[in-house]
């Protein structure tokens, strides 16, 4: 089972954001990301929910779909200075 | 891309992956309202998807591509965040009319309306004014629904309607009121077209001393007070009315209808 893109987002910006036990000492400022990732459209009553998700193989199968590619950048922000 | 491909058109997707940012950003939010002073933010996302680009009429689809399909295009999409005073530097505030018709009432389809939504048309006001300026053809492409609904829906909105009627003591001649009978002010929308419009109480003609667009003041006889008014616009198109005013010598006030 796939999970929704916002899922897999936020577990990827959240394995690397700040936290307390670091914060005295270097820090992650800013992040990076580049995964391959599967995309499907789920159709939904309210309209097609985009699933997407880290391929589900490492090694790709001749009958298996070229995973599309997502590029985050993240970077340290106050609380308050959130979108 | 969907489980069962013909493709979709691409605004549809592009709908579906902002949805999904906006969740992000918001999970994200709400994590950090419960937690650390310091967070991070999502400031830009890339999406790079091998497809199969389409043209149905004006509609682009975008379908994936196939396993070792070597002649699949790259669909990148880059996305950045944005702040509200930015939102609102590029958004059209949809000024609705009180006294219009929702795009519900006229469309009478919630998908149809969805469409025009996306397309940036929330008001009838809106949808008027793409018509003026671009023509039913220009309305189609944005809105991608077909002209004959279109055309339905316009001109479902170009339909008299009366909102309510307004006794007007003043402009009878006296102006203590009286035993006079007072001109009616009919408000609603479209009361007027390029020619006068007729207003009639249960069948009898009232003169039309002004007309606007949104408003008639009429001269109705004593005895007109009550009955079915009729305002019919120099189209051919009509909109009736019940009127039930207290006769002269009685307190009267403004009547409503239903909406």
């Amino acid at each position: 089972m796939r999970r929704a893109l916002w899922e897999t987002v936020v577990d990827l910006v959240g394995a690397a954001g700040p936290d307390d036990r670091a914060s005295a000492l270097l820090r992650v400022t800013s992040l990076d990301v580049a995964v391959p990732i599967e995309v499907v459209l789920h159709p939904t009553g309210d309209g097609p929910e985009l699933l997407g998700d880290l391929p589900r193989w490492r090694w790709r199968g001749g009958l298996d779909e070229e995973p599309g590619r997502l590029t985050l950048h993240c970077r340290e922000v106050s609380r308050d200075d959130r979108p | 891309m969907t489980d069962r491909d013909g493709g979709l058109p691409v605004e549809q997707f592009i709908q579906a992956l902002t949805s999904q940012l906006d969740r992000v950003q918001s999970t994200m939010a709400m994590k950090a309202r419960a937690g650390l002073p310091m967070t991070f933010a999502v400031k830009d996302l890339s999406l790079d998807l091998r497809t199969h680009v389409d043209m149905a009429g004006s509609v682009v689809r975008i379908r994936p591509a196939g396993p070792g399909d070597a002649d699949a295009s790259i669909l990148h999409l880059q996305l950045t965040t944005i702040t509200a005073p930015m939102i609102q530097e590029n958004t059209r505030a949809p000024a609705a009319d009180p006294d219009e018709p929702s795009l519900q009432d006229v469309l009478g389809d919630e998908e149809d309306q969805r469409r025009l939504e996306w397309a940036g048309v929330h008001t009838v006001s809106q949808l008027r004014d793409l018509e003026r300026e671009g023509g039913e053809q220009a309305l189609q492409r944005v809105s991608q629904l077909p002209v004959a609904r279109l055309r339905a829906a316009l001109a479902r909105a170009a339909e008299p309607y009366v909102s309510r009627v307004v006794p007007d003591w003043r402009e009878t001649g006296n102006g203590s009121g009286g035993d006079a009978t007072p001109l009616l002010r009919v408000r609603g929308r479209n009361l007027r077209s390029e020619s006068m419009p007729r207003v009639r109480i249960d069948g009898a003609a009232v003169p039309v001393i002004m007309a606007e667009e949104d408003e008639l003041l009429v001269r109705p006889a004593a005895e007109q007070l009550g009955g079915t008014l009729v305002v019919e616009t120099g189209t051919g198109r009509a909109a009736a009315f019940a009127l039930a005013l207290a006769v002269p010598g009685e307190p009267a006030g403004e009547q409503a209808g239903a909406p």
